[in-house]
């Protein structure tokens, strides 16, 4: 089966689903297209408080009432498919799914997202799950009473540790650098925080345990001392990668592998387009993605505009 | 409930047991997927989910610490554990060594 669009969004988390409001309700034939979930990493959020003009909703609230608007204004959806072909030419923009459907379009916003970073080190894939999380919303509750580790320095990685000491005994905070890279208040807050501890300049160089972990090896960087650190869980917040594998045939990438837009958000692909998690840019939130979901889906109508001509 | 998960995970066609909370973002998104595999198998599997809230007892015997978990057992054993959202595709791979 063939089918065409005028767009077709690659990717359903806040930024795909601005992109779909606004191309459908410029009357722009869309279609939403994601290998994941609607709401892509938002969902993973138990409680946004920053998103303007709400004041409080969960991740998975807010991703399926931009769908539900999507929808609204005719633009199709189609999650969790399979995408076996894809194709991101100045003329020729194409998509094959698992069960042979061809989708064409005239242009294409790639919003992608990213996901979790994760250390690299031997024991993190054996024991992902078992102790080992990325998501302090979904698995803090299994760590009630328990000692806990959480590796990062940045905003999520505070905010979280604070976050999770509703639950854990003890929460030792593990980073790298000798400085934390966040907001003075969050770094005030976990510092002054009774249940929460700190070694800086420290690295995981392991991951321990029989069922589920029991200890990870910790070393100091600047003395090279290591230590059996004895852990219940361990939460993991040093960033994201982009999600642009299989890009680099066509797109530029920067050293991150994230993709490289000009300030309207093109690339350098005639009508392929940008936005959210996966492009060069410093700020990663819900509201920077619409932000950009709305500039790509408008830069996209002015190039489809100019095409027509 | 202990009783009837004991029992069920003897079957001899693979179980994939889904291991979810209700108030857990990537389980409602994997809740849908997991349906349509489920439809789409037919009786050739059986498919349950286990709220961790309301049976603490089986998460804790299975070690859940993160959700949602996906597991597949087959006359009582375990034959495949991983946390996070399984798309059909892949649990249509993860079970097709058990079919009988």
């Amino acid at each position: 089966m063939n089918k065409k669009y005028d767009v077709v969004v690659l990717g359903a988390g806040p930024a795909g689903l601005t992109a779909g409001i606004y191309l459908s309700r410029a009357r722009q034939k869309t279609l939403i297209l994601s290998d994941g979930p609607v709401g892509g990493q938002m969902i993973l959020t138990h409680e946004i408080a920053n998103y303007p003009g709400v004041e409080s909703i969960s991740g998975y609230q807010l991703a399926n009432i931009m769908k539900k608007q999507a929808q609204s204004f005719g633009c199709e959806i189609i999650a969790n498919a399979s995408i076996q072909k894809m194709e991101l030419m100045p003329l020729n923009k194409s998509f094959v799914l698992d069960d042979g459907t061809r989708i064409e379009s005239d242009a294409v916003i790639l919003a992608t997202g990213g996901r979790s970073r994760t250390l690299g080190v031997p024991g993190e894939a054996q024991f992902k799950g078992r102790g080992i999380s990325y998501c302090a919303t979904c698995d803090g509750d299994f760590f009630t009473d328990k000692e806990i580790v959480v590796v990062g320095g940045g905003n999520s990685a505070l905010d979280e540790a604070v976050s999770l000491t509703k639950y854990a005994s003890k929460v030792t905070i593990v980073h790298m650098l000798d400085a934390f890279q966040a907001s003075q208040h969050a770094i005030e807050e976990a510092v002054n925080h009774p249940k929460i501890d700190i070694r800086m300049e420290t690295v995981i160089t392991a991951f321990h345990g029989e069922e589920s972990l029991q200890s990870v090896d910790l070393k100091q960087l600047k003395t090279g001392e290591t230590e059996v650190f004895k852990t219940d869980g361990v939460f993991i917040f040093i960033g994201y990668v982009p999600n642009t594998e299989g890009f680099d045939c066509c797109l530029d990438l920067n050293e991150r592998q994230e993709i490289v837009v000009r300030t309207d958000l093109s690339t350098n692909v005639p009508g392929v387009f940008s936005a959210g998690d996966n492009i060069d840019k410093l700020y990663r939130q819900v509201t920077t993605a619409v932000g950009d979901g709305t500039v790509a889906a408008l830069t996209a109508i002015r190039y489809l505009t100019e095409q027509k001509k | 409930m202990k009783a009837s998960f004991d029992q069920i995970i003897q079957d001899p066609r693979p179980v994939v047991v889904d291991f979810f909370a209700t108030w857990c973002g990537p389980c409602k998104a994997q809740a849908p997927i997991l349906q349509s595999f489920a439809s789409e198998m037919g009786d050739a599997v059986r498919v349950i989910k286990i709220d961790v809230d309301q049976n603490p007892e089986v998460a804790q015997r299975y070690g859940i610490q993160s959700i949602p978990t996906m597991m597949i057992f087959q006359a009582g054993n375990v034959r495949y554990r991983q946390p996070g959202v399984h798309q059909k595709e892949q649990l249509k791979q993860l079970v097709r060594p058990y079919l009988a």
